[in-house]
């Protein structure tokens, strides 16, 4: 089973469920790469408040980084 | 939840569809890899990069070495290559205004598919409970986001002592959590 990005998001949010919830904390523990992913998201997360800010900031840098890679292989 | 990422990446390797490949790479790790770099590197402005440069250029190193570089026995390790990829490239802008090649290192870390996560694991927060009320508090402030060194001014420690400690905190989560112990 894939934790995805959406995954994460809630996790720092408190939505996701119980089950899943602990497959974040497993990874969280025993991989220093998902503290790091979950603290990033948690910084941002500070800095913008709301769920939706902080959707809109990922989903806009990544629309923004999706066109420079298509524009930089025309 | 139900995307099952190995499975999608082989089935486009197999059939040497390099674009669909690559799409599914992008969708399911450029927000990862982006919040990775946040927490690990949030002073890199001060290079005029962004995040988002640092996800480029891990991209850029994707797609220059072609799908041939990814083996099926290489697709479980794609994560940890990428993070890999990511982490170099943020360490060569922070030890040089010109990053340098970053190493083709893939480790190995735990396949999800082989993860017990049945109820009998104790979740994070009992764990906390049962370590020291510092090391606590370190991997905390980590997991929100707060770097060694923001850790350090606020609890007047040196990062060092800081370093230490979130160690030792990572450790006793490892063993309680192995343990099964979720007694308080």
């Amino acid at each position: 089973m894939q934790i995805t990005f959406d995954d994460l998001l809630k996790y720092c949010f408190q939505e996701l469920p119980y089950e899943q919830q602990k497959m974040v904390e497993h990874l969280i523990i025993f991989d220093d790469n998902y503290l790091d992913i979950i603290g990033g998201i948690n910084r941002i997360k500070r800095e913008l408040g709301s769920k939706e800010a902080v959707v809109r900031y990922f989903a806009q840098s990544k629309e923004n980084l999706r066109q420079t890679l298509f524009e930089q292989t025309k | 939840m139900a995307l099952n990422l190995p499975g999608q990446l082989l089935v486009a390797l197999r059939v040497r569809n390099e674009k669909a490949f690559f799409t599914i790479l992008f969708e399911a790790y450029t927000d990862k890899l982006k919040a990775f770099v946040i927490k690990n590197f949030p002073n890199l402005s001060w290079r005029h990069l962004r995040p988002e440069d640092i996800v480029q250029e891990v991209w850029k190193k994707v797609c220059s070495r072609g799908l041939e570089q990814f083996s099926e026995a290489k697709i479980p390790t794609i994560e940890s290559y990428l993070f890999t990829i990511a982490r170099n490239k943020c360490l060569n802008y922070y030890k040089t205004d010109h990053p340098i090649e970053d190493l083709d290192v893939v480790k190995s870390l735990p396949s999800p598919e082989n993860i017990d996560y049945s109820d009998d694991k104790p979740d994070l927060s009992n764990l906390l409970h049962q370590i020291p009320e510092i090391q606590k508090t370190i991997f905390e402030m980590t997991l929100d986001g707060y770097k060694i060194k923001e850790i350090a001014e606020t609890l007047s420690m040196t990062e060092s002592n800081i370093k230490y400690h979130l160690g030792e905190a990572k450790r006793k989560l490892r063993d309680l959590y192995c343990r099964g112990d979720s007694s308080s």
